[in-house]
C-alpha cells in the first residue's frame, strides 16, 4: 500500500480548475518531486494533500485512510507536515520557540497546568527544548535559538521551518520550493539535508523549480501542466520528456509567423530609450536583482526569460517604480527614474502589465479603462482625447465592447489580460511593460493577445515582455535578455537564442 | 497617607490594569482584534453586584460568579465570531458588546437607564491591588507556558500554526473565555468601588480606552499593559492641574499625546522592536510569486498583528475571482 495515495483530485477556484483529476503515488522511503510551470496547480496540490483546502472533487488517502474531511491540525497529527512557498515563520518568536510549536501536539498540560505551574509541564517542556535544539542542529542553523526569527536570512528561515516541521516527527514531509530564494551554497547543503532526512526514515514529497536540487534528490519525479498531470518517471527520463520541455517552454508552432530580427542581437544597442545599470533590488537581506544591466531601443520588442524566480517580475517592478532599487540607475529617455515615484512613471511615458493582471475587480470594463487614462489632462480636449483612446482600445479588443458594464471580476482570464493591456494602454505609454500575458490562458487566446502586442509595437509601441513561454516569446520579440537567479546569465538576437541550449539549461537544468 | 481623590485613581488604574491584561492576552498575545472588551467587565459588574445587593452573597463569591458569568459569555461570542479575521472579528465583537449594552439598559433586573443603586462598598485598594496581581501573575505564566506559545504562533501565522498541529479555533476561544472572566473579575471590583452602575460606563468607548492602554503599554506586552493602564488613567488628572488653559482643552491633549505617541514609538513604551510600520505597507517580499493555490495561503495569515491591514487580501479576492 502506497503511503500517500492521491486519486481523481480535482480543485476548482470559480470557473478556473486549477487541478484536474490528478492521479499520485507516494510510497513509504521514497523522495518525490513535483515540478511545472507557474501556476501549475502544484502548492493547490499540497494544500489539498494538507487540507488546506478540500478537493472539489476526488480523495486523498494517508495510510489508507481517506484525510479529505480533516482540518489541518488532524492531518498533522496523522503523520504529515509541511513547509510554504512563501515562508511562513513565526518572525517575532525565537528559533526554539519555532521548533517548539511543532513538539505542540506532541506535549500535554493546557492552561491550567500553566497556572499551577506543574512540575510535569516544567520537565516536558526542557526535555522538548532539548529535542529542538538538536532539531537546530540537525537542519544546520548554528545561529543562537534565542534569536528572534525574524533576524534570519532567507535560506535560514527555510532551514527553521524544514526543522519546525521535522518536531511534529512527520512519516511524510512535503516541502514547497525549500531552494527558493537560496543561493548556490545553500541550494548544495539543502540537497543534502533532504537525502538525510530520508536517511532519517521520512517520506518526503518536493515542489521544486530549481532542477539541481530535483534531480540531486529525487526517485521519481511528477510533472503539472495546467492542473493536469502530464508525466512521471525518473528524473532523467521525465528531463528529456517532449511534452515537458514543452510544458516550460512552450511550442514554437504556436506562432506562425516570427518578426525577423529588426535588429542585430547582442547586447548593446545605441540611443537606447529605457536602460539599467547594475541594478540590484533587495526584499530584506534577499537580494533578487544582482546588478543587472539592459538597453532596449525605441520601437523594438524585448524579452526577459528565464526559469521562475530567477528576477524577471522584480526587474518589471523595479523599472515601473512599484519597487526601490537599491544600487545602480535606471533611465528612461535619457532621465533617471531610479527614485522617481512609480505614478510619475507613469506619466513620464511608461506602463506596466503586472503579473496575474490586477484589473479592478468590482469596477466595471469601462471604469477600468477610464482610471487607466488616471493622469491625462480633463477638460473637452482631454475628454475628447479619453474617448477616443476608449473606441482604439476597442477595436484592438472587440471583446471588451460588448462587456463595457460588466464587472471585470466576471470576464475570463483572457478578457481579463485584454482588459489590463487596454488599461495601460489608456496612460499613451511610450514604452510598454508586459508581465506574463499568457500564464493560465488558452493558447488560441494567447496567440490572440500576441498578434495585438505585435500590433502595438508595429505602431511605435516599445515593449519589454516578461514571459514564461520562451518559444512564445522569442518568436514574437526580436532580441532578449536571459535571467538566471537575478542575474543576466546571456542575451543576444532571438533566431540565435532559439538555437542556444543554455536557454533550455536556464529552464530545466543541465 | 493617602488623599481620597489619589486613592480612588489607584483604585481605577488597578480595575483598569486588570482589564488592559486580560485584553493583552486576546489581543496581544493571540493577535485577535476585540472591541467589546467592556462587555465583559459590565456582565462581571451586574451579575456580581446584583448577587451582593439583592441576594445578600458573599463578595468574594460574587466576584467569582461574575467572572464565571462573563466567561460564560465570552464562550458563546467566542465560538462563532473567533473564525472570523481580522476587521471581521472586530466589527463582530463590537457588535456584541454594544447587544449587551442595550440589554441591560432594557432589562428589570439591571435598573435599565436609571442604572443599579445600592451595591455595597466592598472594593478598596487592598483588593484591587491583590486581584491585579494575581491575574498579572496568572498571565505571565499563561504566556511563558505552552498554551501561551500557541497563542503567539497564532497571532504570527495562522495558518502555519495550524500545519504545525495547533488547533486554533479551540486557543482562540479559550483565550478569548480566559481573558472574558478576567474582565469580569475588573467589573466585580468596579461595582463595589462605586457601589452604582450605569450602562454606560461599559459602551464601544469603554473598550477603546482599555485598546488604547494595551497599544500604548506595548502590544503583547505584560508590563506594557499596566504601563498604559496607569498612564491613561493618571495622565487626563495630571492635565487638569497643570494650567486653566490646559484644564479646559485637557482631552484635546490628551489626544494629542497619543497621536504623539504612535508616531514617535509605535511599539508602544515598553514593547518590543517591532517593525510596526512595516506591517502597514503591502508586503512585497512575502509573496512575490503567485500561483493559482498560493491566495489559499495568504487568506488565513491575515490576522497576523492585529493592527496589520489587509493588504494582501485584495490580490486574493481577485485570484478567486480570475
Amino acid at each position: 500500500m502506497p503511503m500517500l495515495e492521491i486519486i481523481k483530485a480535482t480543485k476548482s477556484f470559480g470557473g478556473v480548475t486549477a487541478v484536474r483529476e490528478v492521479d499520485l503515488e507516494i510510497n513509504s522511503g521514497e523522495i518525490k518531486g513535483l515540478i511545472g510551470p507557474n501556476g501549475a496547480g502544484k502548492t493547490t496540490l499540497f494544500n489539498m494533500v494538507t487540507g488546506m483546502c478540500r478537493p472539489s472533487s476526488g480523495q486523498v488517502l494517508f495510510n489508507g485512510k481517506d484525510l479529505t474531511a480533516l482540518k489541518p491540525h488532524e492531518i498533522t497529527e496523522k503523520g504529515m507536515a509541511r513547509t510554504f512557498q512563501n515562508i511562513k515563520i513565526f518572525g517575532h518568536m525565537t528559533l526554539l520557540e519555532n521548533v517548539m510549536i511543532g513538539r505542540h501536539f506532541r506535549m500535554r498540560g493546557g492552561a491550567l497546568s500553566a497556572l499551577v505551574g506543574s512540575s510535569y509541564a516544567k520537565q516536558q517542556e526542557q526535555e522538548n527544548r532539548e529535542r529542538c535544539a538538536r532539531l537546530l542542529d540537525f537542519v544546520g542553523l548554528d545561529a543562537d535559538p534565542d534569536s528572534s526569527a525574524s533576524s534570519l536570512s532567507y535560506g535560514q528561515q527555510r532551514r527553521l521551518e524544514i526543522a519546525r516541521a521535522m518536531a511534529t516527527e512527520p512519516e511524510l514531509l512535503l516541502l514547497d520550493e525549500p531552494a527558493a530564494g537560496m543561493n548556490p551554497q545553500e541550494t548544495k547543503d539543502l540537497i543534502n539535508l533532504i537525502l538525510r532526512i530520508r536517511d532519517a526514515g521520512i517520506t518526503i514529497f518536493l515542489i521544486e523549480h530549481d532542477m539541481r536540487v530535483v534531480m540531486g534528490t529525487a526517485d521519481s519525479v511528477a510533472v503539472l501542466d495546467n492542473g493536469a498531470k502530464i508525466a512521471e518517471g525518473a528524473p532523467n527520463e521525465v528531463q528529456q520528456d517532449a511534452r515537458v520541455i514543452k510544458a516550460y517552454l512552450g511550442d514554437d508552432s504556436e506562432i506562425s509567423n516570427p518578426v525577423p530580427g529588426q535588429r542585430s542581437g547582442g547586447c548593446s544597442v545605441s540611443g537606447p530609450v529605457l536602460s539599467l545599470r547594475s541594478v540590484e533590488t533587495r526584499y530584506g537581506s534577499i537580494r533578487a536583482l544582482k546588478g543587472i544591466s539592459m538597453d532596449i531601443a525605441s520601437g523594438e520588442i524585448v524579452a526577459l526569460i528565464g526559469a521562475n524566480g530567477a528576477g524577471k517580475t522584480t526587474a518589471l517592478k523595479t523599472i515601473s517604480g512599484l519597487l526601490p532599487l537599491s544600487q545602480g540607475d535606471i533611465s528612461f529617455e535619457g532621465q533617471s527614474i531610479a527614485h522617481v515615484p512609480p505614478d510619475a512613471i507613469v506619466k513620464m511615458g511608461i506602463s506596466h502589465v503586472p503579473e496575474g493582471r490586477k484589473v479592478f475587480p468590482q469596477m466595471s470594463v469601462m471604469e477600468n479603462l477610464e482610471l487607466g487614462a488616471f493622469i491625462r489632462p480633463g477638460g473637452r480636449l482631454g475628454k475628447q482625447g479619453i474617448r477616443e483612446d476608449l473606441d482604439w482600445v476597442f477595436s484592438l479588443f472587440p471583446r471588451l465592447e460588448g462587456r463595457k458594464k460588466q464587472l471585470a471580476s466576471t470576464l475570463s482570464g483572457g478578457e481579463q489580460q485584454m482588459l489590463a493591456i487596454g488599461r495601460a494602454l489608456m496612460s499613451r505609454p511610450r514604452l510598454l511593460l508586459l508581465d506574463e500575458p499568457s500564464m493560465g490562458l488558452a493558447p488560441l487566446v494567447v496567440k490572440d493577445i500576441f498578434s495585438i502586442v505585435r500590433d502595438l509595437n508595429r505602431n511605435g509601441t516599445t515593449i519589454l515582455l516578461v514571459e514564461q513561454n520562451a518559444n512564445l516569446a522569442l518568436n514574437t520579440a526580436s532580441r532578449a535578455y536571459v535571467m538566471e537567479t537575478g542575474n543576466v546569465v546571456c542575451c543576444g538576437s532571438s533566431a540565435d537564442l532559439l538555437q542556444n541550449g543554455k536557454l533550455r539549461e536556464a529552464y530545466l537544468g543541465e | 497617607m493617602l488623599s481620597a481623590y489619589y486613592y480612588q485613581l489607584l483604585v481605577i488604574a488597578c480595575i483598569n490594569a486588570i482589564m488592559a491584561v486580560s485584553l493583552n492576552l486576546v489581543t496581544g498575545c493571540a493577535g485577535q482584534l476585540s472591541l467589546g472588551h467592556a462587555a465583559f467587565m459590565g456582565i462581571g459588574a451586574y451579575t456580581a453586584a446584583i448577587l451582593t445587593s439583592s441576594y445578600n452573597v458573599s463578595f468574594v463569591f460574587a466576584l467569582i460568579a461574575g467572572s464565571v458569568s462573563a466567561a460564560f459569555f465570552g464562550l458563546i461570542v467566542g465560538l462563532p465570531t473567533l473564525r472570523l479575521k481580522g476587521d471581521y472579528l472586530a466589527i463582530a465583537t463590537l457588535g456584541f458588546g454594544e447587544i449587551i449594552r442595550v440589554s441591560v439598559l432594557n432589562m428589570g433586573i439591571t435598573g435599565g437607564a436609571f442604572g443599579l443603586r445600592g451595591i455595597p462598598k466592598e472594593t478598596n485598594l487592598a483588593v484591587a491591588v491583590s486581584a491585579a496581581i494575581l491575574i498579572c501573575l496568572a498571565s505571565k505564566r499563561l504566556t511563558k507556558s505552552r498554551f501561551g506559545r500557541a497563542l503567539a504562533a497564532i497571532r504570527e501565522d495562522e495558518v502555519a500554526a495550524e500545519a504545525m498541529g495547533v488547533d486554533t479555533t479551540r486557543y482562540k476561544v479559550l483565550a478569548f473565555v480566559i481573558a472574558a472572566s478576567w474582565a469580569g473579575v475588573a467589573g466585580g471590583l468596579f461595582a463595589h468601588w462605586f457601589r452604582y452602575l450605569n450602562p454606560s460606563s461599559f459602551s464601544f468607548m469603554k473598550s477603546i480606552e482599555i485598546l488604547s492602554m494595551v497599544v500604548l503599554g506595548g502590544i503583547g506586552s505584560l508590563e506594557g499593559s499596566v504601563l498604559g493602564a496607569f498612564v491613561l488613567t493618571f495622565a487626563p488628572e495630571f492635565l487638569r492641574g497643570v494650567s486653566d488653559f490646559v484644564s479646559q482643552y485637557r482631552m484635546l491633549f490628551y489626544g494629542a499625546l497619543l497621536v504623539i505617541m504612535m508616531l514617535v514609538r509605535p511599539q508602544g513604551l515598553v514593547g518590543r522592536e517591532v517593525s510596526v510600520k512595516r506591517s502597514y505597507m503591502p508586503k512585497l517580499c512575502k509573496s512575490p510569486k503567485k500561483e493559482a493555490g498560493v491566495t489559499l495561503d495568504t487568506k488565513g495569515s491575515t490576522g497576523g498583528r492585529t493592527v496589520r491591514r489587509r493588504t494582501t487580501k485584495g490580490e486574493g479576492d481577485q485570484h478567486a475571482n480570475a
